[in-house]
């Protein structure tokens, strides 16, 4: 037994005062004489079994009644089973409050995180003045949410993106972990489940008369740039929901119920399905009062280019507006922050370290409600290095997904294979005066020129220093060289192939066993033979060459005039058009399904894309030679194989921008650079100065280093939890051998849908809840409604059983003659008289 | 409350120490506010007038006079005194129990202090017995001044102790009075209840009038006890220590049920029962007593 004034036990000595006083009455008997003892004897006779046993009752109800005050005000408090024969004992709250960063909704200086916070103390208080005993466990969602689970969260969604490319190979750069919520849609496995007693901020802790103590640490945290469901927290108090059966267990979930969240709540109704079973009262607090017209920028991507210093990148912004009504005049700030050669010092002032400049301000004129409009602007920089682009919104109700980061690596020049089968090397040399003129034109593009030999004995890693690689007249590879090209495309790189030539039948048989391989090999489809397309009748009307909507040409599509109308084609290798079903590519992707880029006049592909491991593989049906076509004689084709040879060289390229939670891992080797990095976390608020911590790289395999930085929303370390959970960027500082600064940047942005505050309605949250009942309020109206569940609690059924014993005790002493008003001697001696 | 009616009551009865004077109070005082006289005789010797009052009977109004002087007066006579009083007062160890002004012994005495002072003064020859488990005095029937010393000194002399024996006392009672008498018997009857009827009944079978009062305490009628008390019994029963309070209800119980027989056993034998609680007034017991006498007389 337990009680929560262990020192008023002692208090259970007073069960003997009963027993001492009954012992001593029998001893203080007084003494008369008595005549009429015939009477009194035959009374006592009579009477002296029930006597004695009414004697006894008495003095057990008495003692009990001793020993029920004695647990009354000693609290007492204890897990026996057999107690919830008579109701329940302990009431426990287990308060589950959302701290997705859609709570960041904040009206005069005050958020709804900040009203949740506020309502769960008067919860608290109002409960600390109800009788009964009760206890409070409190779990935010971000740290129900275990490390691996926040990591993996974005790993479907990778899946998803390959799914898509396919489809749309034209589409920018996937934006990894968009429309994805931690949790929602999906159950946490039982690996992802934290225990409560690692991850509880209040863990089964009695509510002391003044709460307030117990808040104060969680007073000090915030929203954190996550989105995130109650599945992971509702997982973790389900065990002791289920283990605790002599308690009444309370479970609230204290969040902004927004539309796109709990619109589907499949998954969180499966999750409270085990609770329902175990008779848990479910109570719905809603803090955020009404929805509010919120902007957020969703995305900040570069066109999929090449990054070089000197060379102007297109960035496209997309900022939605997911109100109810349209924002007129909206005026996006642009800056780039660019890392400069020689710079020591990082700014923790700042959203970024670097030479700050401020872009010319878009002007959106209007975004109408629900919809996401995008806008393109162009950025240079001119060193190579880790440089940022922040593109931020005026405030509005939601500050966090205002602001956006972008991380560009640029890279001084990007290296070019050029494998070209032909001693002559014409294509070879036309390609690189194409890629690179020289003089003051800079295209970033630093071609090398090798024969196919060079591709038999070289291996991966070094085809991996090239971003991309062209095959010029190399009908004829033999198998190790075509092993290092897969390996080189699987990790990400991108092939170009030219097929032409000089090609006979038997190369194209060659081409077709080596390259295409039934599917497996570089090539998506077979080549069926070398056609010749007859000349247009109508001349520049019909040209030879029509670019589809792809990524590469799609911006030309607009045009009246088709810019290849100069361009003819005398021949081609004509790729077969089987193509895969597209539903295998749900299975693996390994072979999923090609594009074509340009098709020709009679419908035949000429430039197909398809996907092969990490990489690409544009493939020609043509060859620089103009028996075959006059493209390269062409302007377009300058513009063509600029934009091929970006496109290619983008899927070796960092992405630019992942959500909150993304580890960050840094490589670098010891022969360069210091393993003690100094590590700049992203501001936690608007105006706040950036933290920088210390930390030493690991060593990896020799001569490589490797430095992690993950988010344990667990961690001891509020402030730096805090801060890796809040968007913005995170730079790590290195320092070279040589005594020079070395920074990485890394963004990370809150996730998109955050932004969307729209409201679920009551009703339609309850009813999509069901059969799981559950009660809503709003914050406002919760400390006058807190439920009184200890009503039915230990300390009432004491009280009830101390009322029970005093109503006993005073039947027994009425009916064993104690008390005095039974005595009448008037009317009792009127009654002899009388006869 | 008259100065007459005073020593009627038992606190006022307390203060008075001598018999003789406490029973010439009462009677004085009983006799004082009675407003007719039926208990004065039916002889033909004349002894007084006296004026009327409402409630006297009618019978006894003198004409002549209203006739004469236009005023209403009442004749008296002198009765006769060829009554035979026995009293038989109990002085057995259980009379000596009482809490209040007077034990029940002492109630008895000034009971039959009363009556003999009461029959005396009317020329009745009077009788007294004080038992116990035997007869201690025994005074046999007289008249005059004397006698009444007599019985006086007897009962004040008298102790309580030993058990009650009514069996023998009655015997002997019954061959000492051998001629019709009235007899009152005064007794708390405990201790013997059943000889106790039974030789009541041999007296009535001899051809007595009986009467008889039946003295109790308040203390014995009410069982007012509230603390835990050790009952040491008179007349040598065992003690009993108990809650008094848990068994007064089967104590009034046993007591009603006592007292049921008794009154239905006199009542079978036409012997008049006066149930006598020691708090009650000595009115009731003369009352009581002149209604006998005159039934008694009617039936000579």
């Amino acid at each position: 037994m337990q009680f929560v004034f262990q020192p008023l036990t002692w208090g259970f000595l007073l069960v003997l005062v009963p027993l001492i006083a009954h012992l001593i009455n029998l001893l203080r008997h007084r003494r008369t004489k008595w005549a009429a003892m015939d009477f009194l004897v035959e009374s006592y006779r009579k009477h002296r079994r029930w006597v004695w046993m009414k004697q006894l009752l008495l003095l057990l109800s008495r003692m009990a009644i001793m020993a029920l005050l004695v647990l009354l005000l000693a609290q007492w408090v204890t897990g026996a089973r057999w107690l919830s024969i008579f109701g329940q004992t302990v009431t426990h709250h287990y308060i589950l409050l959302d701290d997705s960063q859609s709570m960041g909704d904040s009206i005069l200086g005050t958020s709804v995180y900040q009203s949740g916070l506020k309502s769960i103390s008067s919860l608290l208080s109002s409960v600390a003045d109800d009788q009964g005993s009760h206890q409070v466990t409190l779990i935010r969602y971000s740290r129900a949410l275990s490390l691996d689970a926040i990591h993996n969260a974005n790993e479907p969604i990778k899946n998803s993106t390959d799914k898509l490319d396919p489809s749309s190979p034209s589409s920018p750069s996937p934006k990894r972990g968009e429309g994805e919520k931690y949790g929602f849609g999906k159950s946490p496995n039982s690996k992802s489940i934290q225990p409560a007693d690692t991850v509880a901020d209040l863990l089964s802790r009695s509510i002391p008369t003044n709460p307030a103590s117990l808040l104060e640490p969680l007073n000090l945290t915030s929203p954190v740039g996550l989105s995130l469901s109650p599945i992971a927290a509702i997982e973790t108090i389900s065990p002791l929901v289920r283990n605790a059966s002599d308690e009444q267990a309370i479970v609230y979930l204290v969040s902004d119920f927004r539309e796109r969240d709990w619109r589907q709540s499949q998954a969180i109704r499966s999750a409270l399905e085990p609770l329902k079973a175990a008779k848990v009262e479910l109570q719905l607090i809603d803090c955020a009062p009404v929805a509010r017209e919120n902007l957020s920028v969703v995305s900040l991507q570069p066109d999929q280019e090449i990054l070089a210093a000197g060379v102007p990148v297109m960035m496209r912004v997309d900022i939605r507006n997911p109100g109810a009504s349209a924002a007129r005049n909206v005026n996006l700030t642009l800056k780039s922050f660019e890392s400069i050669p020689g710079e020591t010092q990082p700014r923790v002032d700042r959203f970024a370290s670097g030479k700050e400049t401020v872009l010319p301000t878009l002007v959106l004129d209007s975004i109408p409600a629900g919809e996401t409009v995008s806008r393109r602007f162009q950025v240079i920089f001119s060193n190579a290095g880790s440089h940022v682009v922040q593109a931020q919104l005026p405030d509005d109700p939601l500050l966090e997904d205002n602001s956006y980061g972008s991380v560009l690596d640029v890279v001084a020049d990007q290296q070019l294979l050029v494998i070209d089968g032909d001693v002559s090397r014409r294509g070879a040399f036309f390609l690189n005066a194409t890629l690179n003129p020289g003089g003051m034109m800079r295209t970033g593009w630093r071609p090398t020129t090798e024969s196919p030999s060079f591709l038999r004995d070289t291996s991966v890693e070094i085809l991996n220093s090239y971003a991309a690689i062209v095959l010029l007249n190399t009908n004829n590879l033999d198998q190790r060289a075509l092993s290092n090209l897969e390996g080189y495309v699987s990790q990400g790189g991108g092939l170009a192939l030219f097929v032409g030539g000089n090609l006979a039948q038997s190369d194209i048989d060659r081409i077709n066993r080596d390259w295409y391989r039934n599917g497996q090999g570089l090539l998506p489809t077979a080549i069926e033979r070398v056609n010749e397309l007859s000349p247009s009748l109508d001349g520049a009307a019909s040209p030879d060459m029509l670019p589809t909507n792809h990524q590469i040409f799609g911006p030309l599509l607009g045009s009246s005039n088709s810019p290849f109308q100069f361009v003819r084609v005398f021949q081609y290798a004509k790729f077969a058009t089987n193509k895969p079903k597209e539903t295998e590519a749900g299975a693996t992707l390994s072979r999923p399904v090609w594009q074509s880029i340009l098709n020709l006049r009679d419908g035949s592909p000429l430039m197909i894309d398809h996907p092969f491991g990490k990489g690409r593989v544009i493939a020609l049906g043509t060859a620089l030679d103009p028996r075959w076509t006059t493209w390269p004689q062409d302007p377009t084709f300058v513009v063509g194989m600029l934009k091929t040879m970006g496109y290619l060289a983008s899927f070796r390229t960092a992405t630019s921008a992942e959500l909150v939670g993304t580890p960050i891992e840094v490589a670098f080797s010891s022969r360069e650079a210091t393993p003690d990095s100094e590590v700049i976390l992203p501001g936690i608020g608007k105006s706040a100065l950036r933290q920088s911590i210390m930390m030493v790289a690991a060593p990896k395999v020799e001569p490589m280093l490797g430095l992690r930085i993950a988010v344990d929303p667990a961690g001891q370390n509020l402030e730096q939890t805090r801060a890796l959970l809040s968007p913005g960027v995170t730079e790590v500082w290195t320092t070279a051998l040589a005594g020079e600064r070395l920074v990485k940047n890394f963004a990370r942005n809150t996730p998109s849908q955050e932004g969307e505050l729209k409201k679920i309605s009551a009703s339609d949250l309850l009813s999509g809840l069901r059969p799981v009942e559950a009660k809503y309020r709003t914050a406002e109206s919760l400390s006058a409604t807190v439920a009184l569940a200890g009503l039915t609690n230990r300390q009432g059924l004491l009280l009830l059983l101390l009322v029970l014993f005093l109503l006993i005790e005073q039947f027994l002493a009425w009916s064993a003659s104690y008390h005095l008003s039974v005595f009448k001697p008037a009317n009792a001696g009127y009654r002899f008289a009388s006869r | 409350m008259p100065d007459s009616k005073k020593y009627l009551h038992p606190e006022a009865l307390r203060r008075i120490a001598p018999l003789e004077l406490r029973a010439r109070r009462i009677v004085d005082g009983f006799l004082s506010g009675m407003h007719r006289s039926p208990y004065f005789g039916q002889s033909v010797e004349f002894v007084q007038h006296r004026e009327y009052t409402p409630g006297d009977d009618l019978r006894h109004i003198d004409w002549k006079v209203w006739g004469r002087q236009d005023r209403l007066y009442i004749k008296q006579y002198e009765e006769d005194t060829n009554l035979r009083c026995t009293l038989l007062v109990d002085a057995s160890e259980s009379m000596s129990y009482g809490r209040g002004e007077l034990n029940k012994f002492d109630y008895a005495a000034t009971i039959a202090a009363s009556l003999s002072f009461l029959c005396l003064r009317q020329q009745d020859a009077v009788g007294l017995t004080i038992f116990d488990t035997k007869i201690r005095v025994k005074l046999p029937w007289r008249a005059g001044r004397k006698h009444l010393q007599s019985i006086f000194k007897s009962l004040e002399q008298q102790t309580t102790n030993e058990k009650t024996d009514l069996k023998a006392v009655f015997r002997e009672v019954r061959e000492s009075y051998p001629r019709r008498s009235l007899i009152v018997l005064i007794t708390d009857f405990l201790g013997s209840d059943e000889s106790i009827l039974k030789g009541l009944a041999a007296l009535r079978q001899a051809g007595h009038d009986c009467l008889v009062f039946h003295v109790l305490d308040d203390d014995e009628i009410h069982f007012p006890f509230n603390d835990p008390t050790r009952f040491e019994g008179l007349e040598g029963l065992d003690p009993l220590a108990c809650n008094p309070r848990a068994l007064r209800e089967g104590y009034l119980e046993a007591l009603q049920r006592f007292l049921d027989r008794v009154r239905r056993t006199c009542a079978s034998y036409q012997i008049d029962y006066q149930l006598t609680p020691t708090s009650q007034a000595m009115d009731a017991t003369l009352t009581s007593f002149l209604a006998a006498r005159m039934a008694h007389m009617r039936k000579r």
